[in-house]
């Protein structure tokens, strides 16, 4: 993991550096953890597909202000939560009604094992689609908290980084985001 | 492309090199000489020395706040960004009025100085418009993080050069004079920054 961080600097630097080949190894390696991400923080694919690529041609115009030796996988989580903060703005001054669209939580990939009963799939299924729901309604705050720290196990001091705050903020958002997420799952189950 | 470290040098080399020539310009078409503002105040040399530093130290502080990028890449953090900018200009302020190293003259030579400091005003807008430009251009689109906290730190890093010109600059202790044409302008290009550089900084 450690190794693939590394890499992954030292591709976005030589990028950085005005080397256009080494984009397809960076965008090899980038892509699944922040498509991944931008799924998370949007919720919905459709969203999740915008704000990724509009993060993507962000980082290449952007490239050349990335520092030497930071992270850039963390870099690439700033800009997406820039990029999606500006949406939000965007679709408050301009609402618009759209149909019902399909979420995480009913996402074909998200299997249980096949030796397990219909009734405990059928179970596994609400539990992800009340957590997804869960997720998609708390406050952005506290979602991006619980996203980084618990699911993209980044440090509280770097996501504090991230999302220009301090880390206890980061703890006390991080944990409202679970108790929320344990009550939505003790009342489904 | 240039990198964001060769934009920073490039910026405070043209911060440097503005203010130095405003002031010197300045100094000389308005009063013949220059740095009046530093002679007038050799009378207290200690005090000088006291404020000098103070502003200097202010200066070095804000302006590094402002435009370092961190470990991470992601600038200065929140609390640094928010304390060093909301303390800048009023400190400034107290180091302006509360320990005036100038005299409390109206006229040099022949020269009468404005009650309200309106050449004051236009020097330090002048120097502060192209310091908040300069700084602005190092860090567009540089970081993803805190864009309206780190707007402000700007504004009041280049308020804080500003400042530093009208204090070399000016020889007037009166306190009306430094109120409005040394401490609003250094307020003011810290809420122009606050207000106009958000969408620039946001990559």
């Amino acid at each position: 993991m450690h190794a693939e961080l590394d890499e992954l600097s030292a591709l976005m630097d030589s990028y950085a550096s005005g080397n256009d080949v080494a984009f397809e190894a960076l965008y090899a390696l980038l892509a699944p953890r922040l498509y991944r991400f931008c799924l998370r923080l949007t919720a919905k694919r459709a969203d999740a597909d915008d704000c990724f690529q509009e993060t993507m041609l962000k980082l290449h115009r952007a490239r050349a202000t990335y520092v030497r030796g930071a992270n850039a996988l963390y870099w690439a989580f700033a800009i997406a939560r820039s990029t999606y903060l500006t949406r939000i703005r965007y679709w408050r001054r301009r609402p618009e009604t759209i149909g019902v669209t399909e979420d995480v939580a009913v996402d074909e990939t998200l299997h249980t094992c096949a030796e397990t009963t219909p009734e405990t799939q059928a179970m596994a299924l609400e539990v992800l689609e009340a957590a997804a729901f869960e997720l998609a309604c708390m406050s952005e705050k506290n979602r991006i908290a619980y996203i980084l720290t618990k699911q993209e196990g980044v440090s509280a001091h770097d996501a504090a980084a991230i999302l220009g705050t301090t880390a206890e903020v980061i703890r006390q958002r991080a944990h409202r985001a679970y108790a929320q997420l344990r009550a939505a799952i003790d009342r489904t189950v | 492309m240039l990198r964001t470290h060769l934009r920073n040098a490039i910026a405070l080399a043209i911060a440097s090199c503005v203010t130095a020539s405003v002031v010197a310009s300045a100094s000389k078409l308005v009063y013949g000489e220059l740095a009046l503002g530093l002679r007038s105040a050799l009378s207290s040399p200690s005090l000088l020395a006291l404020v000098g530093v103070a502003l200097l130290t202010l200066l070095f502080v804000s302006t590094l706040a402002a435009l370092r990028r961190g470990r991470l890449g992601l600038g200065s953090s929140a609390v640094v960004l928010l304390t060093t900018a909301m303390a800048s200009v009023p400190l400034y302020a107290l180091l302006a009025l509360a320990f005036p190293v100038h005299e409390d003259i109206t006229t040099v030579g022949s020269v009468a100085i404005s009650p309200l400091g309106a050449r004051c005003f236009v020097i330090a807008a002048l120097v502060g418009a192209v310091v908040l430009g300069s700084f602005a251009w190092a860090m567009r689109a540089a970081v993803p993080v805190g864009t309206h906290v780190r707007s402000l730190a700007i504004g009041s890093a280049a308020g804080i050069w500003a400042g530093l010109a009208v204090f070399v600059f000016c020889p007037s202790g009166d306190s009306l004079h430094v109120s409005f044409g040394h401490v609003l302008p250094v307020a003011a290009i810290a809420l122009i920054g606050t207000l106009a550089l958000p969408a620039i900084l946001r990559p």
